[in-house]
């Protein structure tokens, strides 16, 4: 993206608002957590702040991703991405239902509105990584598809990849999420009081 | 141009400036009704609405001027799209939750707020073009 664009006050606004809202989105999808799993298995509400994490984690290093090559690594990182892509478009909802109409049946108009909210919320995580300007750097991960010669050793490749790569965001988001993290404790103890 | 069309542009910013807020202010408003509860979550879920509904809306010429090849300009030109429809519904309701009492609407009220609500949520679009264009000039 060109420098002049991201640098115009407005989109940098934009990018502020859209980093707002995807802590937003850790909220939706500790509560989503918490309405769909404690209901019918119960999981200890500290174990339902894995499911904000990890599509955090996932969703706002986007640029890695889709700029990592169509070796295997690269088409499963894809494909994990896809998937949590969906499955927290499912969980914010479920999220938002529980906050913002505590779990009652929405009726159209509120289905409307809830349906916006988790559109534009899921969204936000994304498209906040691919506008912060200090994206670039991202692009020139090492990528080497020789190292995958036999099964046995892409397999471990995978694993190995997969390590740094889970290393290598968290380092990148640690201060994201420690923020998401405090805001959610702080929130769900208003909501319990 | 000249001073006096300067002058025009900026006030007509002004007043597109006001009118976005008010813009903000309906789809919170609109919002929180729509959810009939007017506590601290709902309020938030609005204003994150109405944030991100006038962000879109105020980059309007910026995102517009995407290329079609990026991944971040196809994706900020489809939830722009959406944002104006949002907008458009979430202001409505918005405008009938805060300015009509009556429960139901005659014609004319219904005339007089699809008018409000049209220039109301172009508002900010055309703050974004008066803006580009001050700046270019």
């Amino acid at each position: 993206m060109p420098t002049d664009i991201i640098t115009r006050p407005g989109f940098k606004l934009l990018t502020i608002i859209l980093g707002v809202s995807s802590l937003w989105n850790g909220f939706t999808l500790l509560f989503g957590a918490i309405a769909l799993f404690n209901k019918e298995v119960i999981v200890p509400t500290y174990l339902c702040l894995i499911v904000p994490i990890f599509f955090l984690l996932i969703l706002l290093n986007t640029p890695v991703i889709l700029a990592y090559s169509y070796d295997i690594t690269g088409l499963l990182l894809k494909v994990l991405w896809t998937l949590v892509i969906v499955y927290n478009c499912i969980i914010s909802y479920y999220g938002n239902v529980l906050i913002l109409i505590d779990n009652h049946i929405p009726n159209e108009n509120q289905k409307f509105i809830l349906i916006g909210i988790t559109f534009f919320v899921s969204a936000s995580p994304i498209l906040f990584s691919l506008m912060i300007p200090e994206v670039e750097f991202i692009y020139q991960i090492p990528q080497d598809p020789k190292l995958l010669f036999t099964i046995i050793k892409s397999t471990f490749v995978i694993i190995l990849k997969l390590i740094k790569f889970l290393l290598f965001i968290a380092l990148t988001s640690i201060s994201f999420i420690v923020l998401t993290v405090l805001a959610l404790i702080l929130f769900y103890v208003i909501k319990v009081n | 141009m000249n001073s006096d069309q300067k002058i025009g542009l900026k006030s007509l910013t002004l007043i597109f400036g006001i009118s976005s807020l008010w813009d903000g202010f309906t789809t919170v408003y609109g919002t929180t009704a729509i959810l009939e509860r007017q506590e601290v979550p709902q309020m938030i879920a609005g204003v994150l609405l109405a944030a991100i509904i006038l962000g879109l809306l105020y980059n309007t010429s910026t995102i517009l001027n995407l290329d079609y090849d990026d991944v971040v300009g196809i994706s900020l030109k489809l939830l722009w799209f959406c944002a104006f429809a949002y907008d458009l519904a979430t202001s409505y309701m918005g405008n009938i939750a805060f300015l009509i009492t009556s429960p139901e609407l005659n014609e004319i009220q219904k005339f007089v707020l699809f008018g409000l609500t049209f220039f109301v949520t172009a508002s900010p679009i055309l703050l974004s073009l008066l803006v580009n264009r001050i700046r270019d000039n």
